[in-house]
């Protein structure tokens, strides 16, 4: 296309560029008769167009007339912004320009999908018209650059958050690791074996903790808590409160350790690693970080009082406790579990999983578990083959809805336990298993009755010497973080990230990150994934040693502003605004540009970068104005 | 009254071979497969199983226990790989041991103990067949021993498939010797039925017979000895280079030993046997044959993996089957749907089944059932 337009007796020389984006513009709006009105437009030095403006022959037009002084500031006529705005202004910045003297007019989603006839290519004239008009005012900005912190706090010391501590400190990044408890190793130090590939969780633990305590670079504060939390990505400062323990499960915890009687940093079974005493007085630590990675990890399911005879009869355990059963000394070639010999067992499934509204009771809080907590499945049948394994005489009733074997190897898992033996029964949500106290004289303490799925609803009555229960996973304790840190939390209570498959361990607040089983029931396996994916998320952000923002942001003019404040008392971002020598001040970092502080200066003393009221009033002028002849 | 299951019985049936017991999850593929979901029945396999996994009551009747003809369409289709035969044959067994097993098996049971033929004819009679055939013993000169199936040997109507054998086989040149009447049965239903020990006695008795003699090749007429000979055998010591007629015949024609010179000038549907076919993966030879005959093929629909059981399988060649419950009913009728003339098969228990529903239904006219080596015979001139 050639340039034939004629230079408009103004300063600023806008070129315009009208994408037809392979027909899903074109084919409603007259591009053609678009291309004639804009070069009508005063101040429109050039105007072009092309198939697809994304492509790197259409992002050359814009290079191409910016370094031949064809124009002082661009349009693009397009997609909807946030699809290629940042393509555009990278064009616009190789083209030798302040990438923010770029403007774009969205006439795809606005018009092409949703207008048909004339009225389209009006309409797109008209935003067309009003996105010069911005284009005149624009100003050159600057992005924010703010210093980072090369130094990242984790929160939680299972193997998720010494993991994530870890490849942090692998990235050179320096790490506090804060543990609420007076060990390492979460709840993993609570289990035996793993699935699939049946090491030793002590093992892997042992590994990990190795080389945490030996890094120069980790800071482990065991009986450590975040009490307080400020700032911004790269710069937040936390209050650490470290204290003698107090709760039951860490009280009993610290007795099993006194009574084990190894020495500090060697790993007791079912508590994990010691790297120091447990603290006995108070102290308060500041922490001064630029990242936070939350690795709090979960709570297994504690059955109530009377759930499937749990808490009334001996006989009754959680798949918790029976790892630990098994894991302890088993002489004699019988399965003993609190010192009763094991016969006969029955399994049963989702307990405390997969609730169903109106069939289940909720908790005390009201609260439904109803997620799948997808590690039972796996780790019952594991403890199944196991029991069949090293006691094959052991008979095992497995109680089920539906078995989940979905990962790498579990299916083998399955197929392997009824391989061995375990006989499966399935029930319904609304006709889960009765358990019971056999009858007087019976051989098996225990009786479960069910009515079988696959048998036409026949009644079985089981008798067993032993119930396992296999609980599931629900969320740690995180009220107090989550009022620390406004980190949404979804329906079933977990930490929520932004965007399950596109961030998936990313929270709104730029700086804090997912790691684990906070954030959804995970096995070992997904759990370490997830750590690793935080800590690459804040290393990225670290390691350069600052973050840059987008300059959209309040601008205050000392000038005018006489300090009355009403806009610190309207910024919703905490600690945003303030005021300084009786001036307002904004800290760029913590300012989301919402424009609330300009509406409500009195003084009309506040203006938002990249949408200044002059180029609002602009805009409107333009779209009120007489179309543009053709 | 709720059960209790009984878990010993679970152990029973996994200690008689039904190892997959515990194996099966109760999808139901083996149901939805079945050939008896054709008809109106008590049994289905997933059920039955579930039953023996249990070891609760609802197996005991002949229709359940006895049901499956081993037709192998849900070992074929099976997610988990439950060899669901052997699961059924343990269950059988099981019941065997608390006498749950129908007269007509416990006759068949009988007569092979007496005569080493289920039919309860005398053993002496085994090859009245080929009285005037004037056939060679097996010996050191023969290459082939001609093992015939029992059915073949005392059915009427079955020895026509034998004599049709022996003529094409003699058109060809082929050397084979038989060795009379002391071969057995060679057992493979009943083991089906669960009755492990008249397998064991019938199966050790023809390996020291044919090993006895030298046999080295052998050409069987039923692919129930084909797969026990195959497949059951060599872990008894019977190891021998088993052909079934219909891949010898084929074999003869492509070798052009084999002069077709006349020509079956009939629309042939053929009829995949299940111990052939699913069982043993021969599809392509028996149609090879009927095409070697000049026979104009006919699709009846359920072929070669899909092939629709005759119902004779598992022991139930031996069993009465109620007339709407016959699968070979269901064949004819498909067959005669097909155009055809002539229905086809390789199998002596598919052809009696076959042909005795020909004639209640009504197609003693317009369709005949002949075994591949009857129909090839008729385009070969009689020597």
């Amino acid at each position: 296309m050639t340039d034939n337009t004629p230079k408009l007796p103004k300063d600023e020389r806008v070129a315009v560029y009208i994408c037809h984006c392979g027909g899903n513009i074109s084919d409603a709006v007259k591009v053609e008769e678009l291309e004639e009105l804009a070069r009508r437009i005063p101040g429109v030095s050039v105007v072009r167009r092309n198939t697809f403006m994304c492509s790197d022959p259409g992002q050359q037009l814009i290079i191409d007339d910016l370094k031949a002084g064809n124009a002082d500031r661009v349009v693009v006529c397009a997609c909807a912004p946030h699809l290629h705005e940042t393509t555009f202004r990278g064009a616009v910045a190789r083209g030798g320009l302040n990438p923010y003297m770029y403007e774009h007019a969205n006439i795809r989603e606005q018009v092409s999908w949703v207008h048909h006839g004339p009225g389209a290519t009006a309409k797109a004239a008209k935003l067309v018209q009003a996105a010069v008009a911005k284009a005149g005012n624009l100003r050159a900005l600057e992005p924010i650059r703010m210093e980072a912190r090369r130094h990242a706090t984790v929160v939680g010391g299972g193997i998720a958050g010494m993991k994530a501590a870890l490849d942090l400190a692998r990235r050179g990044i320096d790490v506090t690791l804060v543990e609420k408890s007076p060990f390492l190793g979460g709840n993993l130090a609570r289990l035996d074996r793993l699935f699939p590939t049946e090491d030793k969780a002590a093992d892997l633990l042992a590994s990990l903790y190795a080389q945490v305590t030996a890094s120069r670079r980790i800071t482990v504060l065991t009986c450590a808590e975040v009490v307080a939390h400020s700032g911004y990505v790269g710069h937040f400062d936390l209050t650490v409160r470290r204290a003698a323990p107090t709760t039951t499960e860490d009280l009993e915890l610290i007795a099993r350790f006194e009574k084990a009687g190894s020495p500090l940093g060697t790993f007791v079974p079912f508590v994990g690693f010691a790297p120091v005493l447990p603290a006995t007085a108070e102290e308060t630590i500041a922490v001064a970080t630029g990242a936070v990675v939350l690795a709090v990890g979960f709570r297994h399911y504690v059955p109530r009082q009377g759930e499937y005879g749990y808490g009334d009869n001996p006989e009754v355990v959680t798949l918790t406790q029976l790892i630990e059963a098994l894991a302890g000394e088993q002489p004699g070639g019988q399965l003993m579990v609190n010192g009763r010999a094991i016969r006969t067992m029955a399994l049963i499934r989702c307990v405390g999983s997969r609730h169903i509204p109106g069939v289940d009771e909720e908790d005390e809080n009201g609260n439904l578990n109803q997620h799948c907590s997808r590690v039972c499945c796996t780790a019952s049948l594991q403890a199944e083959r196991e029991i069949k394994q090293r006691f094959p005489e052991t008979v095992i009733y497995d109680f089920y809805r539906d078995i989940r074997a979905y990962g790498r190897g579990h299916e083998e898992y399955y197929c392997g336990a009824s391989r061995d033996g375990v006989l499966f029964i399935r029930f319904e949500p609304t006709g889960r298993p009765v358990v019971a106290r056999s009858p007087a004289g019976s051989d098996n303490p225990l009786t479960v009755t069910v009515a079988d799925k696959l048998l036409a609803d026949r009644e079985l009555e089981v008798p067993v010497d032993l119930v396992v229960l296999a609980n599931g996973m629900v969320p740690g304790d995180t009220a107090k973080l989550v009022e620390l840190t406004k980190i949404p939390t979804g329906a079933d209570r977990f930490l929520l990230e932004v965007h399950p498959k596109l961030r998936p361990v990313e929270v709104k607040e730029a700086g804090i990150l997912l790691a684990g089983t906070c954030q959804a029931p995970m096995d070992t396996t997904e759990a370490c994934a997830a750590a690793a994916a935080a800590a690459v998320k804040a290393a990225a952000v670290l390691s350069r040693g600052y973050v840059e923002l987008d300059p959209f942001v309040a601008r205050i003019d000392p000038e005018l502003c006489k300090g009355t404040g009403a806009c610190i008392e309207e910024c919703p971002q905490e600690g945003c605004m303030s005021l300084v020598d009786g001036k307002a001040t904004v800290n760029p970092a913590l300012c989301t540009g919402c424009g609330m502080c300009v509406a409500v200066c009195p003084e009309g003393a506040i203006e938002v970068n990249g949408w200044t009221l002059r180029q609002y009033e602009a805009m409107v002028d333009a779209i009120v104005a007489a179309p543009v002849e053709a | 009254m709720p059960d209790t299951p009984f878990f010993e019985v679970n152990e029973a049936i996994r200690s008689l071979g039904g190892e997959d017991l515990n194996l099966c999850m109760q999808c139901g593929t083996c149901s939805g497969v079945c050939p008896w979901r054709n008809v109106e029945t008590e049994f289905f396999i997933r059920r039955l199983i579930r039953f023996g996994q249990l070891g609760v009551e609802g197996s005991e009747s002949e229709e359940v226990l006895f049901g499956c003809t081993t037709c192998g369409r849900c070992v074929d289709n099976c997610p988990r790989g439950v060899a669901i035969i052997d699961v059924v044959k343990g269950m059988r067994a099981m019941g065997a041991e608390v006498g749950a097993m129908p007269a007509t098996l416990k006759a068949a049971a009988g007569s092979l103990e007496s005569h080493g033929n289920p039919w309860g004819e005398p053993r002496a009679k085994r090859f009245d067949w080929a009285k005037d055939l004037d056939l060679p013993p097996f010996g050191p000169d023969t290459e082939y021993l001609l093992s015939v199936c029992c059915t073949s040997c005392y059915d009427a109507r079955s020895r026509k498939i034998a004599r049709a054998l022996v003529q094409v086989l003699r058109a060809a040149g082929v050397s084979f010797g038989v060795i009379g009447t002391d071969e057995n049965c060679c057992g493979e239903a009943i083991r089906k039925t669960g009755n492990e020990e008249a397998f064991g006695r019938l199966a050790e008795a023809n390996v020291s017979l044919f090993n006895g003699r030298g046999v080295k090749k052998i050409i069987v007429t039923s692919p129930h000895c084909f797969h026990t000979y195959t497949k059951e055998y060599p872990a008894l010591g019977g190891e021998w280079e088993v052909i079934h007629h219909s891949q010898l015949l084929a074999q003869l024609v492509a070798d052009g030993r084999l002069k077709v010179e006349g020509k079956v000038a009939a629309k042939v549907a053929y009829h995949d046997p299940c111990y052939l076919g699913r069982h043993s993966r021969i599809f392509d030879e028996p149609r090879a044959v009927l095409g070697a005959a000049g026979a104009t093929a006919v699709e009846m629909g359920r072929e070669r993996d899909f092939s629709l059981c005759c119902g004779g399988g598992g022991g139930r060649v031996w069993m009465e089957t109620a007339h709407d419950q016959r699968f070979s009913v269901l064949r004819v009728r498909e067959a005669a749907e097909a155009g055809a003339e002539v229905l086809a098969t390789a199998c002596p228990y598919c052809l009696t089944l076959l042909e005795d529903s020909r004639k209640t239904e009504g197609f003693e006219d317009s369709l005949e059932v002949l075994d591949v080596a009857e129909v090839l015979a008729r385009a070969i001139p009689p020597a």
